[in-house]
């Protein structure tokens, strides 16, 4: 470790405030939110008879900050298509669905049936457990997994440039 | 050099040819060389754009996840597409909010962020050495960044300079050939014209017409310069033929010119030498004729003296009449000697005038002396008619005695009835002789002749008893020496008048009145009477005169007419102060006359009327008249008691 290297870490320290344990965790959620944002832009559903009118987000969690931050989704678009954002009820009435554990994750894909529904999945081992995107945040930055075999089955199609940025992809 | 400027000969036809040429294809050129960059810098521009324009979209497509995912390495990996473009300095992709996401090649060429920075595309500058892109990348139908790309120009400035160039060589090549070109049709049009145009200043400088103006090859003949030079040379051997004709004519014509001055020359020494000749002859006959005439006068003498003799002795009547006869023949020889004598002495020379004062009362005491009893022989009267008081002439005695003489004879020789008036009168500084007749007269042709050697009138067969014809050209002679010059006025059947006039000598002598019957009229006064202007018809030439010179004697103006038709053709007739008419007059009366004038104008005329009839009847109408009436003959005092009568009676 040279003298630089200790001075930059030094001015990076100063430059941002410590932030304190409730500013965190929205700033983690936001950037969920962000993260699930982005994987429904780089997604393509395949024509519905309705004509993709509308993307449903559906949201399994019980974290009011996650909860939270999801529903700032809400009216954003995708390609002209308004989102709305509602807590998970049946899969029939969801696009997207976004999971923060395994323990819900296996509920509902017990009452799973076939369907073109985009799976986000927030914690360690959902690619494994048979979700789509698993998101992995490490040191603040977010890296994520992909279940292709997953999305095929499913129907849906994710753009290349977001493979390369995958951190792995199951085939 | 030298050769060059010569073939460009200023202001030739070829220079202004050539110069058109020049002009037209370098416009040519320089348009299509203008045209031909502006396209290939338009085209430079637009490959430019498209193709950065072209790699950057690619590149953001590529990057849309990296950058939407905010992952700096995957965009740094997606820019390394850019590699493909040697010309790309370096690149950069930008978030949203104007933020670095990745960068390519060198950093310092970036902008740190790009919030002052619009959307543009590279533009093409020649001295520019990069040009720079900015624009959004999208990913489906929004904007999720911005990639900046910045390339080196200098690929694209080499292509656009090296197309430059050859643009510039092939337009330079293309006039060249266009120029070399040009000058071989130019001469074409140009060698016939000058070779035309050399020819014809040569024929003008040495104005020799036998030159002839090359015709061109077969090729350019038949154009219209190739007719040009046909004509040329058909009007140069025209000319040249009629110069020769011209010169020709011309020589043959000096030769003349010369033969005949030749001739002329010969001719006038000829003719000098005739002249030279003649007048030789004439003095020579001049000689002879004195000679000639004094000697024979001896001879002539003699037989005047033998003649003489001969009367002393006793002579039968037919001996004393063949004696008379012998008398008058001798002398005739005699007069004929002396005008012979007359004439070729004035002809020699050898007579001077010698002027000396001479008294006019003493002139014409002996002209009456010697021509009174001609005068009654043949029943004529002689008046002679000179002022009262002293005048004298300066001149030569003898010749005016010889001149009148001559003029008087001849006067007295053409005159049968009537008679003949001598007049001398003052002429301001001069003295008028005037010789009157009532003789033949002279026919106006022949006026100019009479002075002539042998021209008599009326005597074409020249019967020598009247004379040799001498006579007036002794006077013509006589009056040349006498410093003046004989006129006549003349009518046919009626008379001549010949007169001249001759210097007075000096101022007038005193007066010395003579007790004679004309002092009446001397005595009038003269204020009155001078100013009157007396108008005399009468158609007896004779009274006339004796009239007018009487009255004329007194100081007045008087116009004689011979007749009432003469009168009256003169427009001034009514003008006159007193009329003496006669009374019988040809074609009408005296009495007509007057009434006719008093016609013209409204004041009351003043007359006399004459008349020699003396039968009651004329003395009844005389009475009848407005007029008194005087029978002739009728004395001057008379008439002139008369004139001053009416002149008081007005």
């Amino acid at each position: 470790m040279t003298l630089k290297r200790i001075f930059l870490w030094m001015v990076v320290a100063l430059a941002l405030p410590a932030p304190g344990l409730a500013a965190d965790a929205a700033t983690e959620q936001s950037l969920r939110a962000a993260l699930v944002f982005n994987f429904i832009k780089f997604t393509e559903w395949p024509p519905a008879a309705d004509g993709n009118a509308l993307l449903r987000v559906c949201l399994a969690s019980n974290d009011p900050v996650q909860l939270a931050a999801l529903d700032a989704l809400d009216e954003r678009r995708v390609r002209g298509i308004p989102l709305t954002t509602a807590r998970f009820r049946r899969q029939a009435d969801c696009d997207v669905i976004y999971v923060d554990s395994g323990q819900r994750w296996k509920e509902i894909a017990e009452k799973r049936a076939s369907g073109s529904v985009l799976t986000i999945g927030g914690y360690a081992g959902f690619v494994a457990d048979g979700g789509m995107v698993e998101i992995s945040l490490q040191d603040d930055k977010a890296r994520f997994d992909i279940n292709l075999l997953e999305a095929k089955r499913a129907g849906l199609r994710f753009y290349p440039q977001l493979l390369r940025l995958a951190r792995r992809i199951v085939e | 050099m030298q050769r060059l400027f010569a073939y460009f000969e200023r202001n030739s036809i070829r220079f202004e040819l050539f110069r058109l040429v020049v002009v037209l294809a370098s416009a040519a050129l320089v348009i299509s060389l203008v045209g031909g960059t502006m396209f290939e810098w338009n085209n430079q521009q637009k490959h430019l754009r498209q193709s950065l324009a072209t790699i950057a979209e690619a590149a953001g497509t590529a990057a849309s996840a990296a950058i939407v995912f905010n992952d700096s390495r995957a965009a740094k990996q997606a820019l390394q597409i850019l590699v493909a473009r040697k010309e790309i300095e370096a690149a950069a992709f930008y978030s949203l909010q104007g933020i670095r996401l990745a960068s390519y090649g060198d950093d310092a060429q970036l902008p740190r962020n790009i919030d002052q920075l619009s959307e543009h595309l590279p533009d093409f500058g020649l001295f520019l050495s990069s040009a720079t892109l900015y624009q959004p990348i999208w990913l489906d139908d929004s904007t999720i960044g911005y990639i900046f790309v910045r390339a080196s120009l200098r690929d694209y400035r080499h292509g656009f300079l090296l197309h430059a160039a050859l643009a510039i060589g092939v337009n330079l090549l293309g006039l060249l050939l266009v120029l070399g070109f040009g000058l071989r049709f130019l001469d074409n049009i140009v060698k016939p014209v000058k070779e035309l145009a050399d020819t014809a200043r040569q024929v003008r400088r040495a104005g020799n017409f036998s030159l002839r103006a090359t015709p061109p090859g077969s090729k350019a003949a038949r154009n219209e310069v190739g007719e040009l030079i046909d004509s040329f040379n058909a009007m140069l051997a025209e000319i040249e033929q009629r110069e020769r004709e011209l010169s020709n004519y011309h020589t043959s014509l000096e030769r003349m010119v010369l033969e005949r001055t030749e001739a002329l020359l010969a001719a006038n020494a000829e003719l000098q030498a005739a002249k030279d000749t003649a007048e030789a002859a004439t003095v020579a006959k001049s000689r002879f004729l004195a000679a000639a005439s004094h000697d024979l006068r001896q001879p002539i003498q003699a037989i005047n003296l033998f003649k003489d003799a001969l009367n002393k002795t006793a002579l039968s009547a037919e001996q004393q009449r063949i004696s008379n006869f012998l008398a008058r023949s001798i002398q005739s020889l005699g007069d004929l000697l002396n005008a012979l004598l007359d004439i070729s002495k004035l002809d020699a020379g050898a007579i001077r005038p010698a002027p000396e004062l001479l008294d006019v009362q003493d002139l014409f005491g002996s002209i009456d002396a010697e021509f009174s009893p001609l005068a009654a022989a043949k029943s004529l009267r002689f008046k002679l008619h000179f002022s009262f008081g002293p005048m004298s002439l300066c001149t030569d005695g003898k010749l005016l005695q010889s001149l009148l003489r001559n003029l008087i004879g001849n006067a007295l020789k053409y005159t049968e009835r009537g008679g003949i008036l001598v007049a001398i009168r003052r002429r301001g500084q001069q003295a008028l002789i005037q010789i009157w007749d009532t003789g033949i007269g002279i026919a106006p042709e022949n006026l100019a002749t009479i002075f002539d050697e042998y021209f008599q009138v009326a005597n074409p067969e020249r019967d020598k008893a009247k004379g040799l014809g001498l006579g007036l050209s002794i006077v013509k002679r006589l009056a040349k020496l006498l410093d003046t010059e004989i006129a006549c006025r003349s009518r046919l059947g009626r008379g001549s008048v010949f007169e001249f006039c001759l210097p007075l000598a000096g101022h007038a002598l005193p007066s010395n009145p003579g007790p004679d019957e004309a002092a009446p009229a001397r005595a009038a006064p003269a204020s009155a009477a001078d100013a009157r202007h007396i108008a005399v018809i009468e158609d007896d030439f004779m009274v006339a005169q004796a009239l007018q010179v009487s009255l004329e004697a007194l100081g007045m103006r008087t116009a004689v007419y011979g007749s009432a038709e003469e009168a009256l053709a003169d427009p001034g007739i009514a003008a006159a102060d007193f009329y003496i008419s006669d009374f019988r007059l040809p074609g009408a009366s005296g009495l007509e006359l007057l009434d006719t004038i008093q016609r013209l104008t409204p004041r009351r005329i003043r007359a006399i009327l004459l008349t020699g009839e003396t039968s009651p009847g004329w003395i009844e109408i005389a009475q009848s008249a407005r007029w008194p009436v005087l029978f002739k003959p009728v004395e001057l005092s008379k008439l002139l008691a008369l004139i001053e009568a009416q002149d008081a009676g007005r």
